[in-house]
């Protein structure tokens, strides 16, 4: 009997020791964790200022085989260069005049992003060149010809220069590993009650590649070194942004960081982050930055 | 060619002549050595009809020799392995090689058992741990590592603490298990003279793998390094019905097996029979969540498996009703039933004639879980809202899943006079392709099929008999139908021949309407036995206690041998 009393008090020791050789994870069983070494490349301190100046974004939808596209392109760069708070955006797009024509176009210059753009906007649909300034509806439109493209965007300028949002970038870019980290600061100067998304978007400068121009005196309009400017080239955010909420109060602070390889094809010394926050339901741009990553 | 089989003959010659010159095993003052061999060599030819895959090796060899040691109380063995050039097709290949892994020693003192090296122990039914070795399917799980056993009056405690083997190498994981059971129509005297058994056991296995975390995305997964399995059992009789039951629980086991996910994994099995005087009645049911237990949480397939559930279906023997469509069973959840049931009509009547009439009945069904998975979490991430999985992972509920397997079979035995004996058998067979992926052979997510055997053994003389098989599996799904033929020639003691041919009759493609004719002498001698075969293997699924293996199609000579001392 004692032999017994024995085994059992064993085997109870077994048990014991069984049960309590477990690791029992609790919820939540797993943590998302940024890829970002923050060490390395803090997020930068971000204070609103409140009369940071509003700024309008206008967009050219065009194409290499769109023979009036520079044109309009070249409006813009005016509009550009002429007033630091209007920005320009290039989104090659559309089947007719964006297609690949080899051998003299041969490159696809659409992204998934400014496809997505016009299919929401129907902008190549209408013709090209046309264009959007803040992705507002303006005379019960927001697709516009390059004609008006100065006014409007003045227009919205002067209506209220300071911005209802500022956007901040901070841009750290490692060239030896074409790493670039970004942080955006979203700071509400006005209260705003609907959604409001950021999306944040790679824009290149002196892209130099065949575009076909009337007018020119150019055997069959060709011009094989033109410079591009503005090209949107890649989504670093979902492509319709991320939320920052909606019923946000003057005062409040969003930020979000994104962390991407830059493609070897780019030219990293005419790379810059565009950010855009923009009205969830309207799509209309509320304000627009930009930085150049190096 | 030529030359490839010239080798192949100079080696059985040579192996045959050694073998044969082996010594019978003596009790002597030096103890008793006593072992196993075994050779499965095969020679590929190219069959693109077939689809048999090409083999640049054309010879390959799977060989072993198990050597067992005794003398009183201590024992030792060892046993060598030979996987070269590369494993026969359908074994994996992560075999090749050659060497000795399995080795032991040990001693047996009174009730005390110790074992120190490589050895294969079962907790129960296994549902906490099973090791075994399956050599058809190309499985060894071992343990290396030591062992306790230790037997006092109906009780018996086992405690292991080991590695698993891992083809040539350990699993990077430690297994701890102890399992304690009490007989107590042993235990107590009075209990042996009742009607009553009862066993009682319990068993606790806990793994340690390191790692504390894993890296999914953007995900980073909390991982439990040691993870426990319990489980309680139960085998009551009363006269000639018996009761035994099973019940094992495992805490969060993040695994590939399962997706990554924390449910506790639990399983049940019960059983009851009954054996009357001329019949036996037999029903099993069981419920498997999420219970597929490794050594290492990346390994998939038959890798490293730490536990077994058994199957609740008829393992059948019959070639077209063993191959084409197995049930192989699945670990990640399951429920099903089986009944069995077995009677003779007794000799003198009717149906039963001089002999008697064995007839056996068997059916088993086999559903999933009805489980709903749970909603993905919201998180955000890098000014993103992302999207990851609930790790808990699903919940079930009482109802039934999707159906995998069902399967109704009748077979009767007829000896008809010292000379003949007939066995026929009907089977209707009902599988899910879909999930029992390791037989997914066609398009067909389903299988309907009607299989009949007819078995015939007419015994000529004392020295000669002939065996008749035919087979018809019948099914519009899949590949199709199949007919098989057997003629078997056995002249006593030494020789056997036999030819087989299987047809796929109903291919729905008329070129794939192919025949896999195979013609075999056996050679017997003793315990040793012999094999040459020549002829097509057809590609199916070769299944064991519902752990299965995909065979692939082959043409080509194979030689066996397998014999003891």
């Amino acid at each position: 009997m004692k032999k017994i009393f024995h085994i059992s008090a064993l085997l109870s020791a077994c048990l014991v020791l069984g049960i309590s050789s477990c690791d029992k994870v609790e919820s939540p069983y797993s943590t998302v964790s940024s890829s970002i070494d923050t060490v390395a490349y803090p997020p930068p301190s971000y204070t609103i200022n409140s009369s940071a100046p509003r700024k309008v974004l206008v967009e050219d939808y065009t194409g290499h085989t769109c023979g009036n596209c520079p044109n309009g392109a070249l409006i813009l760069h005016n509009l550009v260069n002429s007033n630091p708070n209007i920005l320009g955006l290039s989104v090659h797009c559309g089947v007719t005049f964006a297609s690949p024509a080899p051998p003299k176009y041969p490159k696809d210059w659409r992204t998934e992003v400014g496809t997505a753009f016009d299919n929401e906007f129907g902008v190549s649909s209408a013709g090209q060149p046309n264009g959007m300034i803040n992705r507002k509806e303006i005379s019960g439109s927001k697709i516009h010809f390059y004609n008006v493209w100065a006014n409007e965007a003045n227009n919205i300028l002067n209506a209220d220069p300071i911005a209802d949002i500022e956007l901040k970038i901070t841009a750290y870019y490692v060239e030896s590993s074409r790493k670039l980290i970004s942080y955006v600061h979203a700071g509400f100067i006005e209260n705003i009650s609907p959604e409001v998304k950021l999306g944040l978007y790679i824009v290149e400068d002196s892209i130099v590649a065949p575009q076909k121009w009337y007018g020119q005196s150019l055997p069959q309009d060709y011009v094989e070194a033109y410079v591009h400017d503005h090209m949107l080239r890649k989504h670093v955010s979902p492509i319709w942004g991320v939320s920052l909420g909606s019923d946000n109060s003057a005062g409040t602070i969003k930020r979000n960081q994104w962390s991407i390889t830059l493609p070897s094809d780019y030219n990293d010394n005419h790379v810059k982050l565009l950010a855009i926050a923009f009205n969830s339901n309207t799509k209309e741009i509320i304000q627009v930055e930009e930085v150049h990553i190096k | 060619m030529k030359k490839h089989l010239l080798l192949l003959g100079a080696f059985l010659v040579g192996f045959i002549t050694h073998n044969i010159a082996q010594v019978a095993p003596k009790e002597n003052n030096w103890g008793t050595l006593t072992g196993l061999a075994g050779v499965d060599m095969q020679y590929y030819t190219r069959d693109s009809i077939i689809a048999a895959p090409i083999v640049p090796e054309k010879i390959r060899m799977n060989s072993f020799l198990f050597l067992n040691y005794r003398k009183g109380g201590f024992y030792a063995g060892a046993r060598f392995e030979f996987y070269q050039p590369k494993p026969l097709l359908g074994i994996d290949e992560r075999f090749q090689g050659q060497g000795v892994p399995y080795y032991f020693a040990g001693y047996q003192y009174k009730g005390l058992d110790i074992t120190a090296g490589g050895f294969y122990e079962q907790f129960g039914n296994g549902l906490t741990l099973r090791s075994y070795e399956a050599r058809q399917l190309g499985f060894d799980n071992f343990i290396q590592g030591f062992r306790i056993k230790y037997n006092y009056k109906g009780i018996t405690v086992k405690g292991v603490f080991g590695r698993q083997r891992d083809f040539w190498s350990w699993s990077e994981g430690t297994i701890r298990g102890f399992d304690g059971e009490v007989n107590f129509s042993e235990l107590i005297p009075k209990m042996n003279k009742s009607i009553f058994r009862l066993t009682v056991g319990g068993s606790i296995v806990s793994t340690f793998r390191p790692g504390e975390e894993k890296v999914i995305g953007i995900e980073t997964l909390k991982l439990p390094q040691n993870v426990t399995t319990a489980s309680g059992r139960l085998n009551f009789g009363v006269e000639n019905f018996t009761l035994s039951g099973e019940f094992a629980y495992k805490f969060n086991d993040p695994s590939a097996a399962n997706n990554y996910i924390y449910k506790p994994g639990t399983a049940a099995l019960v059983t009851a029979s009954y054996s009357g005087n001329n019949w036996g009645i037999a029903i099993g049911a069981k419920r498997i969540d999420n219970f597929d237990s490794r050594m290492d949480r990346e390994a998939v397939g038959n890798r490293l498996m730490v536990n077994w559930v058994p199957m609740l279906n008829k393992q059948h023997t019959y070639n077209l009703a063993a191959s084409i469509y197995p049930y192989a069973v699945q670990y990640v959840g399951e429920q099903g039933l089986q009944a069995d049931l077995n009677f003779t009509i007794p000799r003198g009547s009717k149906l039963g004639g001089k002999y008697g009439l064995d007839i056996a009945i068997n059916a088993s069904i086999v559903y999933g879980l009805d489980t709903t998975i749970l909603p993905a979490r919201q998180t955000v991430f890098e000014g993103d809202t992302v999207l990851t999985p609930d790790r808990y992972g699903y919940t079930t509920s009482g109802r039934l899943g999707q159906q995998y397997f069902q399967d109704f079979n009748i077979e009767i035995t007829k000896k008809f006079n010292k000379k003949l004996k007939l066995t026929v058998m009907y089977m209707q067979l009902w599988a899910n392709l879909k999930t029992l992926t390791v037989s997914q052979l066609g398009k067909d997510p389903f299988v309907h099929a009607h299989i009949g055997v007819a078995d015939f053994t007419w015994r000529v003389n004392n020295n000669h008999s002939l065996r008749f098989e035919v087979e018809g599996l019948y099914t519009k799904q899949d590949q199709g139908s199949w007919l098989m033929g057997l003629v078997e020639w056995t002249f006593a003691p030494h020789w056997s021949v036999s030819l087989m041919n299987q047809y796929n009759v109903g291919h729905p493609q008329v070129e794939k309407r192919v025949n896999y004719p195979l013609g075999s002498v056996v050679y017997n001698m003793g315990s040793h036995r012999f094999q040459l075969s020549y002829g097509r293997q057809r590609a199916g699924v070769l299944c064991i206690g519902g752990v299965c293996r995909a065979v692939p199609a082959a043409n080509g000579l194979t030689f066996g041998y397998i014999g003891s001392f």
